[in-house]
């Protein structure tokens, strides 16, 4: 028996009970075609995470921060990694002050000259960027409407990185001491105004409280002394709306954002800390910013500078980093997805073995000619494998097809709600070319074993005994 | 027991002689004993039978149904293992044969034919034919085309697409008898092959297998119970009683 024969003999025996075939065929591909929805989502949203932060260039950035910040500590569920801050500061802790931002910035210009780094930083910048993280709580008022928000503070520089080269309305900030201030198309809504052409040049006032660290502690000290009022005070601060970040712009974050020139933060009063934790440290002589931003030319560079900064005893960690840690759970979504789809699959291959079996006790006489025609144990056990083979075959390619249509069916529905939200659409399902070979690969896989029970109790059957039987 | 190596003393036909005196036996059976169900209730079917055929005669084995015939046949057809003794098949022991090499010896040395038959009825008549070259792995086309030849032999040809439900019991029995011959194997082996048809057509396939016997000398061993058939085609009846050979008659 020649492999082209067995294929071609097991498709004719297939043939002869149509309607018992196709439905175990249409079984194997609705699991294969769940298996494939199931994984293509999760792909697919792994690939719109990506995709989006690659537009965005974030695996271009490094972020350094005070502490070290152990990834995997953090994305553990164990609590033995907690650590205990009372009394013991954490290793690695480093100040970060202007003073180490300005020797990073050299650290990466010396690189630069050395050629070991990019030159270009971007479109208008041909100095690195390199920023500290400031992110402040504020109250925006616009004409009489009035709004809790967290204002950011960025340099004019990165009006040439992606999501800020592309505002459609006004324009990012051209200097970093500016009193303009670049608004989100989505907060202006919020704001009541519809209309962004209309909203450039307004002006908005932004509140922020501050806190008198050093009166609190004397507070502290004297706790009845509470009786004078609280150490806060609140500033009041005038800006015109520069531009304005349209709505399609960042794909995945909502985006109330209020962005304000760096320089022009530093003369802001507001509360420099974010946690309670931030304010002990704080008022442990530990001032100084909660991290400092570079952004790389490239991710390469990133990494270069995320190497300089180690060098500099800092504690530096590229945003592939977090992705990596990201990147595990999201292997355990698609695990998640992958089991119910297999199990969806494993259920339908049931029904191979339920088919065969059936096809078995039908063709008992017949295998029994067969055998006393010359066919070995091995060559029916041949003819029964191949059939349950070329419907595993044919399950997963239909499959594939049935998985394909139901998903842009799927997407298609959920984009019309999307498209209300944010007047994008968006593809949530992600069909790679190792998915459709791994599925038809899988499901005959799968439809071997289920064949396998079936095909050695053919192989065993005694044609004596078998040509006896009418 | 009766003594083997009983050479065909006559033959209708003379140029059978010729053929039929080889120094060796084709089938040659040495003290075959064999038991169902030996542990629980011992049944003997066969109870130490010795006895040789010859290439190129026509032997027909006779008995009453339980009398063993057909776990003769079984054994000499490589379906089922002796108990106790040696089948040997043109200098080959059968009855040692591992499951492979049994169905090897199945595919090429014997041609079975059966009184029910046995066609795969959702195989043409031409297929059905070409089954047993299917499992040697001969080409498609040169099945195909040994399958009409056969289908020819037995004056089918016509016939070759239509499937055995299309056919009459006769015209069935003439497809398993070229499905039998297209292996050309060493002997053809035929379980009461009239014993389904009526006597008109039943004298078409004797008539077949008496002329493939003297124009191919094609070595013939029949099962049946008809006596007065045996009688006008074989050159050896032997007669089974109760596992045992009760007579064995050469003319």
């Amino acid at each position: 028996m020649t492999f082209k024969d067995l294929i071609k003999f097991s498709i004719q025996n297939l043939f002869r009970s149509k309607l018992r075939t196709m439905l175990t065929t249409i079984g194997v591909a609705i699991g294969s075609g769940a298996l494939v929805a199931m994984v293509s989502y999760g792909t697919g949203t792994q690939k719109n995470f990506t995709d989006e932060f690659q537009d965005l260039e974030l695996f271009n950035t490094v972020r350094i921060t005070s502490t070290r910040v152990d990834l995997s500590t953090l994305l553990s569920f164990s609590r033995q990694t907690t650590r205990s801050t009372k009394d013991q500061k954490p290793k690695n802790e480093v100040v970060l002050t202007d003073s180490v931002l300005a020797a990073l910035r050299d650290a990466i210009r010396a690189e630069t000259k050395a050629g070991k780094l990019s030159a270009a930083f971007g479109a208008t910048s041909a100095e690195p960027i390199v920023y500290p993280e400031v992110v402040f709580p504020s109250k925006l008022q616009l004409d009489t409407i009035e709004t809790a928000v967290m204002t950011e503070a960025l340099p004019a520089a990165m009006a040439s990185s992606p999501g800020y080269n592309q505002i459609h309305y006004g324009k990012f900030f051209t200097s970093d001491s500016s009193d303009e201030i670049v608004i989100s198309e989505i907060l202006l809504n919020r704001m009541g105004l519809d209309n962004p052409v209309a909203a450039i040049g307004k002006e908005i006032k932004l509140t922020t409280i501050s806190l008198d660290v050093e009166k609190m502690l004397n507070y502290a000290n004297a706790p009845l002394a509470f009786a004078g009022g609280m150490p806060v005070s609140e500033q009041q601060y005038t800006f015109k709306i520069g531009g304005i970040l349209s709505k399609d712009i960042q794909k995945l974050s909502n985006g109330f954002r209020l962005i304000m020139p760096i320089e022009t933060s530093k003369k802001v009063n507001r509360l420099n800390f974010l946690s309670t934790l931030d304010l002990l440290r704080k008022t442990q002589q530990m001032a100084g910013y909660q991290a400092i931003i570079v952004r790389a030319a490239s991710q390469k560079d990133a990494e270069r500078i995320k190497g300089l900064a180690e060098n500099m005893g800092l504690n530096p960690t590229s945003f592939t980093d977090q992705f990596n840690e990201f990147k595990k759970l999201f292997l355990l979504f698609d695990m998640a997805l992958g089991i119910v789809g297999t199990i969806a699959l494993i259920v339908a291959t049931l029904g191979i073995t339920n088919t065969m079996i059936m096809s078995i006790m039908e063709r008992y006489r017949e295998i029994g000619i067969m055998k006393a025609l010359g066919a070995s144990d091995d060559d029916v056990r041949k003819i029964f494998f191949v059939e349950s083979a070329v419907i595993g075959f044919v399950g997963g390619v239909v499959g594939i097809v049935l998985g394909w249509l139901t998903t842009r069916g799927i997407n298609a529905v959920a984009n019309i709600f999307v498209e209300q939200q944010s007047g994008t659409s968006l593809d949530f399902f992600y069909f790679p070319l190792w998915l459709v070979g791994a599925s038809v690969f899988f499901s005959v896989v799968i439809s071997l074993l289920a064949g396998l029970y079936p095909a050695n109790r053919a192989a065993k059957i005694e044609p004596v005994e078998a040509l006896r039987y009418q | 027991m009766s003594a083997p190596l009983i050479s065909v003393s006559a033959s209708p036909d003379p140029s059978a002689i010729v053929s039929a005196a080889p120094s060796h036996p084709l089938i040659d059976l040495t003290r075959i004993t064999r038991i169902y169900n030996a542990e629980t209730a011992p049944l003997r079917a066969l109870d130490d039978i010795s006895f040789s055929i010859d290439a190129g005669t026509f032997v027909s084995i006779v008995g009453k149904s339980g009398s063993g015939k057909s776990t003769l046949l079984n054994l000499i057809a490589g379906m089922d293992k002796p108990t106790s003794g040696e089948i040997t098949v043109a200098g080959k022991v059968v009855s040692e044969m591992t499951s492979e090499q049994l169905s090897l010896y199945r595919r090429s040395a014997v041609g079975m034919i059966f009184q029910s038959f046995n066609l795969i009825t959702s195989m043409t008549a031409a297929e059905n034919v070409a089954l047993p070259l299917f499992f040697s792995g001969t080409p498609e086309q040169e099945r195909n085309a040994r399958a009409i030849e056969m289908l020819e032999t037995v004056g089918l040809a016509a016939r070759a697409k239509h499937r055995p439900t299309e056919l009459s019991g006769g015209e069935q029995q003439r497809v398993a008898i070229a499905r039998a011959l297209v292996t050309n194997p060493a002997f053809i082996l035929a379980d009461e092959p009239t014993g389904n048809l009526d006597t008109k057509t039943s004298d078409d396939i004797t008539d077949l297998l008496s002329h493939i016997n003297r124009h191919e000398r094609k070595t013939i061993v029949m099962i049946t119970h008809d006596v007065p058939l045996a009688l006008r085609l074989s050159t050896r009846i032997i007669t089974l009683q109760d596992g045992k050979i009760k007579t064995v008659d050469s003319h």
